[in-house]
């Protein structure tokens, strides 16, 4: 732009100078030809003007028809580059006209002047236009007016020879100054279409760089984002990183400690699998040792049970007569009871425990053994309960028996008996029994449960526990009833009938007093019954029997009184204290007074003896009461515990007598 | 040599072979408890110089069955209740069998000889039962005699023993007159001497004369008899137990003397263990 302004500039200026000289010369010829023929030749040139306008107005491109549009007068060339008066040779007439020149931009445009003024002023539509860049310009040396003519001629156009035109000008400086300027206006105008291509090029290089500004800050946000993003990336890596590094380190750790855990496992697996064999190995070795155990006992007892065939039994039934006789066969068989028969029965039971031991393994059992042969150790039964007979009658025949003595002091010399007395032997078959459950309980422990054995014992066991329960029942039995059966055969019974069962047993025996002043009588305290004697020259008499079922017992001497009768119902366990007084007054019984002795009066004082907690009342159907008294309060609690027992015993054998009774019924 | 017979009694699981096994072996089965012998024996010397053989009778095995376990108090003699000092229910049984022991021979406890011996006092971490406690139930009992002794350890028993045959050798004469009737008649004697001193003496006539019917019961005596020499025969058993109340009365302080004499002993024992 700068370029064009200092061009346009040098134009100005130029056309300012030329313009002035222009005139002068126009003026100069002007006067010329008024002065030869002013009419004539002034017609003539504006008929051939405007035929050749005509022409050339057809002929000419429509860019040259439309520019013409536009300009219909000179005022619209607002920026000519040069303008002046030059003289156009016409092309039919071949004479010289004034005509106007206008250059612009790249365009050449000729106007008719205006007649009358002198004013020179163009005037009305062009007359020709020619396209600068399209035309050539040649000087022409064959005219009469040259040097100083020269000939404009279009290219481009299909009739070369018919858009031309000569020009020529009257001065020198004019000629050159025209001659020169309209090449270089076609010069300018390449100039400028160089120019606007570079402007283009530099506009497009401006956008360019406006792009590439865009582009340079896009990528400059990009990069920042970029690198924002790469800080955030490279931290998003670095807690990547760093987890993976823990995750790694975690697992590391992790494995170490499984390894160790696992370690530590296969360490503990193998001591509890030593530990283990080591158990089952002690077990096996404790089990072999208790079966050796249960065999050599069994050894030493069956030895022992042959050895008092041996030394006693034998040689006191072998001797031959009468006199040398120290034992009947019946004192014979009560001092030993079946002791023959025990030994059969346990030397049977040795055969078969050294048939199991001398095939012993680890999967022996034994146990089988007591639960199929021991039925046979029930006849223990009648030795057991014969023990105690054997006992006195030992102690009697040794006392009263001197001969039997003698055999006795014999015996004991003897080696084998290891100076062990009789009783010592007697009593062993008694220790025996229990000891089989000792033995097979400790058997029964070192057996594993997986054994084979193990149900064996533990069933062997329960029948070993069975068959001793009922040896000591019976043992029991037998006690109470030869204790009843004494007591029978001791009592003297006129008036009172006194039954006894075989279920009656003994509880509880004792001195009592029915009153303060009498003396000393006896009660007998069975299941079932409480009997009262008096004992009278070697005699017992029965005064009263009071069945349980009628009795009921109150203490006086306690703080509340506590009564104990089946028929109220009331339980009470209750030992009564001894810190209370005793009541003064007690009342004698019709029953007592009718068997003859005394009458018991009444006693208002009381006396030392039998004064506080040693006496409590007995109420028989709730209408007599006697008063018993006692030696010590400790013997009066016992007798009011024992009665109180035997008492809640009925009533609860009779609540089951009576719900079986109603379960009967219901059925 | 006199023979006397020991029954070690007591509930299940208190070390009574242990402890029967330590005194006669001198050994101490930790895993295992033999059962080999039934009846051990001991020859100890008093310390008068005599010795006395000692059978002592292991009841193991039958704590339940009391009626067989009757059977071998009424063999014995003398008697060894054994407890756990980390067992109280077998103290309480203790009192069971005393009881027991008292009723089948019919007799007080003071004429029995018993030791009491709290077993296991190796065992410090778990008793549960003090010596204070058992001190005070022996002594109302009226047994002279209470230690605390282990089988493992072998502590006491030796004393427990010794304190045994002491007891063995003091009571000695009711050893002796072992039946039945006569401490019965003893008993019933002293009732009708402390309740019926004021009666005439034909009421006494008749007493003994009953009192000798009921002591009948195990003696075979013939109705033959004459009531006078059952007079005097209840007038010699009255003299024999004032003797025996005499006797009784002198032997406790020979008892302690005795027991002085016996830490004495072991004292000097101790430097002979020690070369």
């Amino acid at each position: 732009m700068i370029f064009l302004f200092k061009t346009s500039n040098k134009y100005f200026y130029l056309l300012g100078v030329g313009g002035s000289c222009f005139l002068g010369f126009v003026f100069l010829y002007f006067l010329k030809k008024s002065y030869n023929n002013k009419n004539n030749k002034f017609i003539e040139s504006d008929n051939n003007n405007k035929n050749n306008f005509e022409k050339e107005e057809k002929e000419m491109s429509q860019q040259l028809i439309e520019i013409r549009k536009k300009i219909n007068d000179y005022s619209k060339l607002k920026y000519p580059t040069k303008q002046g008066i030059l003289f156009k040779k016409s092309r039919y007439l071949k004479e010289w006209r004034n005509r106007f020149f206008v250059i612009e931009e790249d365009i050449l445009y000729y106007f008719d002047i205006e007649k009358g003024n002198n004013s020179n002023k163009p005037i009305g539509t062009p007359l020709g236009i020619f396209n600068l860049l399209n035309c050539s310009f040649t000087l022409i040396t064959n005219e009469k007016r040259s040097p100083l003519v020269f000939k404009i001629q279009e290219e481009n156009g299909t009739n070369k020879d018919y858009k031309n035109c000569l020009i020529s000008c009257e001065s020198a400086e004019e000629f050159n100054q025209w001659f020169q300027l309209l090449p270089q206006i076609k010069q300018t105008m390449d100039r400028k279409k160089d120019l606007v291509i570079k402007l283009q090029a530099l506009s497009r290089k401006k956008l360019q760089q406006k792009k590439y500004q865009q582009l340079k800050e896009s990528a400059l946000t990009i990069q920042r984002f970029y690198h924002l993003y790469e800080g955030e990336r490279k931290l998003a890596r670095f807690i990547f990183n760093v987890i993976k590094v823990q995750s790694y380190a975690r697992c590391f750790i992790d494995r170490m400690r499984y390894k160790k855990i696992k370690e530590e496992i296969m360490v503990i697996q193998s001591h509890f699998q030593v530990i283990k064999a080591k158990n089952r190995l002690e077990k096996e070795f404790m089990r072999r040792r208790i079966a050796q155990e249960l065999l050599s006992t069994e050894k030493s007892y069956v030895y022992n049970l042959k050895l008092i065939i041996d030394i006693f039994i034998r040689p006191l039934i072998n001797f031959n007569s009468i006199e040398q006789r120290v034992l009947s066969v019946s004192e014979i068989s009560g001092v030993f009871g079946n002791w023959e028969r025990l030994y059969k029965i346990n030397s049977d039971l040795l055969v078969l425990i050294q048939c199991k031991l001398d095939n012993w393994s680890i999967d022996q059992t034994i146990g089988d053994l007591f639960i199929e042969n021991t039925d046979s150790l029930f006849e223990y039964t009648p030795y057991v309960t014969n023990y105690d007979h054997s006992r006195k009658l030992l102690a009697k025949l040794t006392s009263g028996n001197t001969n039997f003595r003698n055999f006795l002091d014999a015996a004991q010399r003897d080696k084998r008996s290891k100076y062990l007395d009789i009783s010592s032997f007697l009593i062993q078959p008694i220790q025996r029994l229990p000891r089989y459950e000792l033995l097979l309980r400790d058997l029964l422990k070192s057996t594993s449960t997986l054994h084979k054995d193990h149900k064996y014992l533990s069933k062997g066991i329960v029948k070993i526990k069975e068959i001793t329960m009922y040896v000591n029942d019976q043992q029991k039995e037998r006690e109470n009833l030869s204790q009843v059966i004494q007591i029978q055969k001791e009592l003297i019974m006129d008036n009172i009938k006194l039954s006894f069962s075989s279920a009656t047993r003994l509880i509880r025996e004792g001195e009592i007093k029915v009153s303060k002043k009498k003396t000393w009588n006896y009660m007998y305290l069975f299941n079932s019954q409480l009997v009262i004697i008096q004992k009278k020259d070697d005699k017992k008499l029965v005064k009263e029997v009071i069945q349980l079922e009628q009795l009921g017992i109150r203490d006086d001497n306690s703080s509340s009184s506590n009564t104990i009768t089946n028929d109220s119902g009331t339980d009470l366990l209750n030992n009564s204290s001894n810190n209370l007084l005793l009541l003064s007054s007690t009342i004698s019984s019709p029953d007592l007074s009718s068997s003859g002795t005394n009458a018991i009066n009444t006693s208002s004082q009381a006396l030392p003896i039998g004064t506080i907690g040693n006496k409590f009342k007995l109420i028989i159907s709730s209408k007599t009461e006697i008063s018993l008294y006692f030696d010590t309060p400790e013997e009066k609690n016992n007798w009011f515990a024992d009665i109180a027992i035997t008492l809640n015993r009925l009533e609860t054998q009779k609540k089951n007598f009576e719900k079986s009774i109603n379960l009967q019924t219901i059925n | 040599m006199q023979t006397y017979k020991v029954v070690v009694l007591g509930a299940s699981g208190t070390g009574k072979t242990s402890l029967t096994v330590r005194f006669v072996n001198g050994d101490f089965v930790e895993t295992y408890d033999p059962t080999i012998e039934d009846l051990y024996r001991k020859v100890i010397e008093t310390n008068k110089g005599e010795h006395i053989m000692l059978e002592i009778m292991d009841t193991s095995g039958t704590e339940r069955y009391l009626a067989m376990r009757d059977l071998y108090i009424r063999n014995a003699q003398a008697f060894v209740l054994v407890y756990s000092i980390t067992s109280r229910v077998s103290l309480l049984e203790l009192e069971n069998i005393k009881n027991y022991i008292c009723q089948v021979k019919d007799r007080p406890i003071s004429q029995i000889p018993m030791v009491v011996l709290g077993n296991k006092c190796d065992l410090e971490d778990t008793r549960v039962v003090f010596p204070e406690e058992v001190e005070a139930l022996t002594k109302k009992w009226g047994i002279e005699d209470f230690l605390e002794t282990s089988a493992k350890i072998d502590m006491n028993i030796q004393s427990a023993y010794d304190c045994l045959t002491l007891q063995l050798m003091s009571k000695q004469s009711f050893l002796n007159g072992s039946s039945n009737g006569k401490d019965k008649k003893d008993k019933k004697e002293k009732k009708t001497h402390k309740k019926d001193s004021g009666s005439n003496n034909s009421s006494i006539n008749s007493s003994s004369s009953s009192l000798s019917v009921s002591g009948g019961s195990n003696l075979s005596i013939s109705s033959s008899c004459s009531s006078s020499s059952f007079s005097n025969l209840s007038n010699s058993t009255s003299s024999t137990s004032v003797n025996n109340l005499n006797q009784s009365q002198t032997n406790a302080p020979i008892r302690t003397k005795s027991k002085r004499s016996l830490k004495s002993a072991k004292v000097d024992k101790n430097p002979k263990g020690k070369c």
